[in-house]
């Protein structure tokens, strides 16, 4: 948007690595399959660490024919909702690459290549029921056989898609290759045989919009923290700094939300962060109806307004500001151009303070600051 | 001098407002070691003579070295290995942003396993960097120029524990599937995010020692290498296996250009351990054990193809306490009886009879309280002491003993009377170990009678005992004037002439007795000489006085010795076997054992490299060790710090690195990048040799003091040599102070004060002069020492805030700071910043953290 004007905002939470820290599952638990390429350097467990500098790559310039097929269980127990996928820090665009994403309820369903054991009835990917780009997901395509979804990134950077919510246990994430394909959705491409895959951070979960704007006094600041300015005896100052934000200047790395094209001259350093109160905020929007027991179907579904909070899907998700989180201060804001409304970021305060100021409204302030 | 600093990283450096983070690869398994044969620690080299780019896979010497996922260099590709089959690896190509290429078959691999943090999140070369690090380490080096000793501070990292492939990282850095303890540690600055690491600054090399940890944080200690830790030298014994002899003893260690003493039945010569010119150069070579023959004794190092009764022969020399001598063993056939080594027990011996026989010359001492010759106008000193004796030859250039004799009456001699007068002299018998079989006596002299007066007939006999018996069995001299003699005609004799005419001008002489072992009751007691004068006054009258005078310049004894092992001496001698635990050898010490070395190690510095490999492993060629043959050029500059050292007993390799670098005044450090590099204070600098000159734009807290007075030298008193046979004892000694600036006059020091004493133990070749400033400070060790502590000078610290200047840094570099208008804010004291001979300053303490250079720099010219 221009100016980075502020909207309605949207917290996009990631599951997976909650799950691991709440001892629900361990990394390796959401493994690449068995019919996938092995990763070559690095582990399963650095997709999930939440940094999304810190990559693994698979050999597909080896195999260019191969494909990359990552399984998640999310288990019975925890079926909660999932309606995004992040990509960070990819080159998929280089290594002609897209990705496939699919769902079943049995392993079995997704440990197929291309999708092929998953089964169309118990999610149906159709014209109107398909992934939608937020973030350089350009192409958007379902499978003929209804079965899976195909998203291709424009470029090398990370990619942000919704899809819609969905609660069932299994998930499967491919990416294999473009090059030579028939259509977006065919899956007879080939990957580039001279770059590898690298994959930065793999989020899945679901996002959740604040029921309305910030108010109007918040704070945004660009922050160069760390830099220190020592003088000489004869005057002169020198500035030394650790880091100033997200530059990077390898050409393999694209700290989020950076593209591969973005020129570098332009790009923007520093780290935001963004101090926000939210008014009178309906306790529904704000805590579930209950909130120890959300899975007891007859207290209602998770995707009922009436489980749906910020403390739910938010706050406990991050686990305060234990967990990283893609935040766009405009969730209207997707498509090309849109990267710089979003940052990877936690929240800085470890405490959620809610307010009561009139019966069943609630003020909350929100402290977030980006990772790089 | 100074750093060289990668190019990219330089013109980083230039623009003085920096982004800079600090890299660090945590080295694990092998590190970053060169691979090397599991079984036999050979090296494990490419084995294949086709090794092209493209290739997935690539034959070695010895495949058990790899596991799968181990990171490998070939020159400077790195590869990864994936799999493992016999020798043969399976490889990805071109990791770590290297390209992949050719190599020769024999290209040497090295591993290149490490895990990477930094400060902040980055990529280099291909290569994460986990930002983790939370505190800002600081890298202390210094270098103490006055014990010329060099050190480097622990390294004290803090890291977040941080998830690291599922776990925390405190799971992977101890007792993880990986080993990181004792690894190599490497630390580079990273500028302005440079991602190529060959465009970044490797600041320090050091190792991991210590690891601890909460849950959330982690702090790394991290120490220069030291590869002389814990190690105690001499470590090779013995090997007691079955049918070896002896209990295990360490083979000695020794250091030096040693040699034998000449002497045996054809040419025997003195051994005293002093020698004018020819100075003991032996060392201890300790008993193992002896059989029904021979000692066996270790030596140091192989020492063959040496030629027998000469200085290069490695037979073993007997101690002769009391008369301070070490005599060569021989054969029975009078030459020396081993003079090469011997392989023995996984190092080198030589043997010994066990009859220990010799053949060689000694010298008496006067004894003085019943001595009635007088001293000369030089005194006894004059008649050869061993320090001014020759080995082989008596002194006959010198005479100063004498007895003055004269007619008793004083006034005028009586007609028809004889006057006799006698002299006595007296020198004793050394205790010689074992049986004296062959023994001369040598003595140089003459003697002179002379009267006022004609007519006189005029007598002196020179005469010593013959160790038999008779008190004036041998003859010496005779002088005879006959009758006939005029007025104050002095005749003269040189001892041994067999003429008994005397003769008109004074010649010296030597008179040498016949074997007085095989005369019949030899007793060897101490040496009496006797001079008999007779004056035999004719009839006429007038006869004023008469006098004769006999001097004895130098004296040897000439012996053979040995055990005899017969009915008499059997019990005491097989006992006195039983004691001798060593004896000492001339052969050579070790050798240059290190890369491109050959031949004996007889240089300070060449030792000290020697060690480094010998003992802790480390080696480098010659170019890639800083400042040896280039640079400030120690292999130049130190060519004449000879060395004689040895060590028979265990002592820490770290001490005795440190006292040979003290001894032969340089220091060894490690730069940045982890190479060694040798350095000293020259003997004058000049511009060339300044890395950098500040202003006071470039610095800040600048502090300017004078040398501590407790480090002020002025005088040293040196004992050097040491003795091989007794423990503390030391051949030579040297006093040496400036005075030619004469410092202590300026500093008001009294007399006996400020003066050190110092014993070298190694330092044979460059002790110094005694008047140090008349010669250049690398002459020797106390014009060394003098030329840095003899005079107070000027310490400047500052912190160096400009990072254009001050990066390519290390302690030993020179500086200077600007001496124009006024770029620096105030003088040192009373000096210009050019001061003439007070102007260049060295670094002697460098503290690096991220933009911060903190200097401490000692005036040194």
């Amino acid at each position: 948007m221009a100016n980075l004007d502020i909207g309605k905002p949207r917290f996009f939470c990631d599951a997976v690595g909650a799950h691991i820290k709440k001892g629900l599952a361990i990394a390796t638990e959401y493994p690449v399959a068995a019919a996938s390429l092995a990763i070559q350097n690095g582990t399963i467990a650095e997709l999930y660490d939440g940094r999304p500098m810190n990559t693994i790559d698979f050999n597909t310039s080896a195999t260019t024919n191969g494909h990359i097929l990552l399984n998640y269980d999310f288990s019975t127990g925890t079926s909660v909702l999932r309606n995004f996928c992040a990509i960070l820090n990819h080159n998929l665009f280089s290594a002609d690459a897209k990705i496939r994403i699919f769902f079943g309820t049995s392993e079995a369903e997704v440990q197929t290549i291309d999708g092929g054991a998953a089964d169309a009835g118990d999610y149906t990917w159709d014209g109107s029921n398909l992934c939608v780009e937020v973030l350089n997901a350009d192409a958007v395509s379902v499978a003929a056989d209804a079965k899976s979804c195909v998203v291709k990134p424009a470029e090398d950077g990370s990619t942000i898609f919704t899809f819609p919510n969905t609660n069932l246990r299994f998930v499967g994430i491919q990416i294999e290759g473009t090059r030579s394909e028939a259509s977006v959705n065919a899956a007879d491409g080939l990957f580039d045989a001279s770059n590898d895959v690298e994959l930065g951070s793999v989020m899945l979960g679901a996002y959740y919009d604040m029921p309305h704007s910030p108010d109007m006094t918040l704070t945004r600041s660009i922050m160069f923290d760390g830099v220190k300015v020592r003088k000489s005896m004869g005057g002169q100052k020198y500035g030394l700094a650790t880091n100033i934000g997200k530059f990077t200047s390898s050409a393999q790395q694209h700290p989020p939300f950076i593209l591969g094209s973005s020129n570098e001259q332009h790009e923007f350093m520093g780290r935001f962060a963004y101090d926000l109160a939210f008014s009178y905020i309906q306790n529904t929007d704000l805590m579930p109806a209950e909130l120890l027991t959300q899975h007891d179907a007859t207290k209602g579904s998770l995707h009922d307004d009436s489980q749906r909070s910020f403390v739910l899907d938010v706050w406990n998700q991050t686990i305060g500001n234990l967990l990283p989180f893609i935040f766009t201060f405009d969730k209207s804001s997707v498509g090309d151009d849109a990267e710089g409304d979003y940052i990877f970021a936690r929240f800085d305060q470890s405490s959620l303070d809610m307010n009561q100021v009139a019966h069943k409204l609630w003020n909350i302030r929100l402290k977030i600051i980006e990772e790089f | 001098m100074s750093l060289t600093l990668p190019t990219n990283y330089g013109n980083h450096a230039k623009t003085s407002n920096l982004v800079e983070n600090w890299i660090i690869q945590l080295g694990y398994n092998e590190a970053f070691d060169q691979a090397l044969d599991p079984d036999d620690d050979s090296i494990n080299l490419v084995n294949d003579g086709s090794f092209d780019a493209g290739d997935t896979s690539v034959t070695v010497d010895e495949g058990s070295a790899f596991t799968a996922g181990d990171y490998i260099k070939v020159d400077n590709e790195v590869i990864k290995v994936t799999n493992i089959s016999s020798e043969v690896l399976t490889i990805v190509r071109g990791q770590k942003g290297t390209t992949d290429a050719d190599h020769a078959n024999d290209s040497k691999i090295y591993f290149d396993n490490y895990t990477g943090i930094a400060l902040s999140d980055t990529t280099v070369s291909e290569v994460f960097y986990h930002g983790v690090v939370t505190n800002e380490p600081r890298i202390r080096t210094s270098v103490d120029v006055f014990k010329s000793k060099a050190s480097s501070s622990q390294i004290s990292i803090s890291l977040v524990n941080f998830d690291y492939q599922g776990s925390a990282f405190s799971e992977e850095i101890l007792y993880g599937t990986r080993n990181y303890l004792n690894r190599t540690v490497k630390i580079y600055s990273q500028l302005n995010n440079d991602a190529t690491l060959t465009n970044c600054l490797q600041i320090f090399h050091g190792r991991l020692v210590d690891v601890s940890h909460d849950n959330d944080r982690i702090t790394l200690s991290v120490v220069e290498q030291r590869p002389w830790d814990f190690i105690e030298i001499p470590n090779q014994r013995t090997v007691n296996a079955n049918n070896s002899l002896g209990v295990p003893t360490y083979f000695p260690i020794a250091y030096g250009d040693f040699s034998a003493n000449i002497s045996h039945e054809d040419t025997p010569a003195l051994c005293h351990a002093l020698l004018s010119g020819q100075d003991t150069n032996l060392y201890p070579i300790p008993v193992h054990t002896y059989d029904t023959e021979e000692f066996i004794c270790l030596v140091a190092e192989s020492d063959t193809s040496n030629s027998s009764n000469s200085a290069h022969s490695a037979t073993p020399h007997w101690y002769e306490p009391n008369i301070d001598a070490f005599i060569p063993l021989l054969g029975s056939d009078g030459d020396t009886y081993m003079d090469n080594t011997t392989s023995y027990q996984g190092g080198n011996a030589v043997k010994a009879p066990l009859d220990m026989y010799r053949a060689f010359k000694f010298k008496p001492t006067a004894l003085a309280s019943d001595n009635t010759f007088t001293e000369g106008d030089s005194g006894y000193d004059a008649f050869d002491t061993a320090s001014g004796a020759s080995a082989t030859a008596l002194n006959t250039s010198t005479l100063s003993n004498h007895p003055t004799e004269e007619a008793a009456e004083g006034g005028n001699l009586l007609n028809g009377q004889v006057y006799s007068e006698s002299a006595h002299g007296y020198w004793n018998m050394p205790s010689i170990d074992g049986k004296i079989t062959y023994c001369k006596l040598h003595i140089s002299g003459r003697a002179q009678i002379s009267a006022l007066g004609s007519n006189i007939t005029k007598t002196l006999y020179v005469k010593a005992n013959d160790f038999k018996g008779d008190a004036d069995g041998l003859t010496i001299c005779q002088v005879l004037s006959g009758g006939t003699t005029s007025d104050g005609t002095i005749i003269y004799k040189d001892f041994g002439d067999a003429n008994t005419v005397g003769e008109t001008s004074a010649v010296v002489g030597t008179y040498t007795s016949g074997d007085l072992y095989h005369s019949t009751n030899f007793a060897p007691t101490n040496l009496h000489i006797i001079a008999n004068y007779d004056w035999d006054v004719g009839s006429s009258n007038n006869k004023a006085n008469a006098g004769g005078l006999c001097y004895v310049g130098d004296i040897h004894y000439d012996v053979r010795s040995k055990l005899v092992f017969d009915s008499t001496n059997m019990t005491a001698n097989l006992e006195k076997l039983n004691k001798v635990k060593m004896m000492y050898s001339g052969a050579n010490g070790l050798n240059k054992s290190y890369n491109g070395g050959s031949g004996t190690a007889t240089k300070g510095h060449h030792v000290h490299r020697d060690m480094l490999y010998r003992y802790s492993g480390w080696d480098a060629h010659d170019d890639d060790i800083y400042n040896w043959d280039e640079n400030i050029n120690i292999e130049s500059v130190k060519s004449a710090w000879t060395i004689a050292w040895w060590q028979l007993e265990p002592r820490p390799l770290k001490e005795i690195l440190e006292q040979l670098q003290y001894e032969m005044g340089f220091w060894f450090k490690w730069r940045s990048d982890g190479t060694g590099s040798y350095w000293f204070v020259k003997n004058s600098y000049s511009s060339g040799d300044v890395s950098q000159t500040f202003t006071k734009e470039d610095i800040s807290k600048l502090s300017v003091r004078n040398t501590s007075w407790k480090d002020l030298v002025t005088y040293y008193d040196v004992e050097y040599k040491r003795h091989p046979a007794r423990e503390s004892r030391y051949l030579k000694s040297l006093e040496s102070s400036d005075t030619t600036n004469n410092f202590r006059t300026t500093y008001n020091i009294q007399t006996k004060e400020n003066k050190k004493s110092v014993k070298l133990d190694m330092n044979v070749g460059a002790i110094g002069a005694a008047n140090a400033g008349g010669g250049n400070p690398n002459d020797g060790f106390t014009n060394y020492y003098l030329n840095l502590s003899g005079k107070v000078r000027k310490i400047i610290s500052f912190q160096i805030v400009n990072p254009a200047v001050g990066y390519n840094l290390e302690t030993g570099d020179i500086i200077q700071f600007s001496s124009t208008g006024e770029e620096m804010p105030v003088k040192p004291f009373g000096h210009e910043w050019n001061e003439s001979g007070s102007q260049y300053y060295m670094i002697i303490e460098l503290q690096r953290s991220r933009g911060l250079i903190n200097i401490k720099s000692l005036e040194v010219g």
